[in-house]
């Protein structure tokens, strides 16, 4: 079913940027730890891509990999996270949850109207 | 990094926290003690203080995210003639005292403050998510 399909969407989506934040908060908390590499999450390009070539059940079922990206400049202690770029990355992860969860929000009101309570209610 | 419940991230925040305020206290500290040349116990007067950060790994060696953080010494001593000076040598003439840097220990200062400000933004962050998930609940 479309609907069944989209929610299982969004709660995967949703699980992944929980992780997504989870890591950001440890890359800032980890900012001054000296031999730290910052942590990334890659799901985006594989979820696009399976649910193009696949469909939303293979989308749902996309790993999402932490990460150490090899290709960043080291400080001289040998930490490589970029303050600018941790908080600009959870800033628009916070956004897209809270955009996941409108959808969410959307498609639960219209259950609730199929199942004949009012909107909201 | 394992995914440990909806409050792993809010736990990396915290402990920041506590090691960026120790960090602040210390250079605090040693603020408050460059110039003193008053002898402890051990013959030499206060000994510069440092906070060393590392990654909490888990059990298997995957960091964890937090952050711990202990405070070392780091005794280095500058020395001047003064045999006026009560804390001089008798021997000698010779005044110790510790070698700190206020240059240095205010940029700590401010580091330190600025990483404890981006932590709690984070942490507010995180609740925020969380909070919104849960108004889930109320529709």
């Amino acid at each position: 079913m479309l609907i069944d399909d989209r929610l299982k969407l969004m709660a995967r989506l949703m699980d992944v940027s929980a992780l997504k934040a989870q890591v950001h908060a440890g890359n800032i908390a980890n900012q001054n730890t000296p031999g730290y590499r910052a942590k990334a999450v890659a799901f985006d390009q594989a979820f696009e891509q399976a649910l193009r070539d696949q469909g939303a059940d293979e989308a749902a079922d996309v790993d999402a990999l932490i990460y150490e990206p090899q290709n960043t400049p080291v400080h001289d202690d040998g930490n490589d996270v970029s303050l600018n770029q941790e908080i600009m990355e959870s800033a628009k992860n916070q956004t897209m949850y809270n955009a996941y969860l409108a959808m969410v929000k959307g498609k639960m009101r219209l259950l609730n109207i199929a199942a004949g309570q009012a909107p909201g209610g | 990094m394992p995914v440990n419940g909806l409050f792993g991230g809010v736990d990396a925040s915290r402990s920041a926290l506590g090691a960026e305020q120790l960090r602040m206290t210390v250079a605090a500290e040693n603020l408050a003690h460059a110039g003193d040349t008053a002898r402890l116990e051990n013959g030499l007067p206060y000994a510069r203080q440092r906070v060393l950060f590392s990654a909490v790994m888990d059990a298997q060696g995957d960091t964890t995210g937090q952050v711990s953080s202990q405070v070392v010494a780091s005794p280095r001593y500058l020395q001047r003639y003064d045999p006026d000076h009560p804390d001089a040598d008798a021997a000698t003439g010779m005044v110790t005292e510790p070698d700190i840097d206020p240059i240095l220990e205010l940029t700590d200062l401010l580091v330190a403050s600025k990483a404890y400000e981006s932590n709690a933004n984070a942490a507010r962050g995180l609740l925020r998510m969380h909070e919104n998930a849960l108004r889930l609940a109320e529709s």
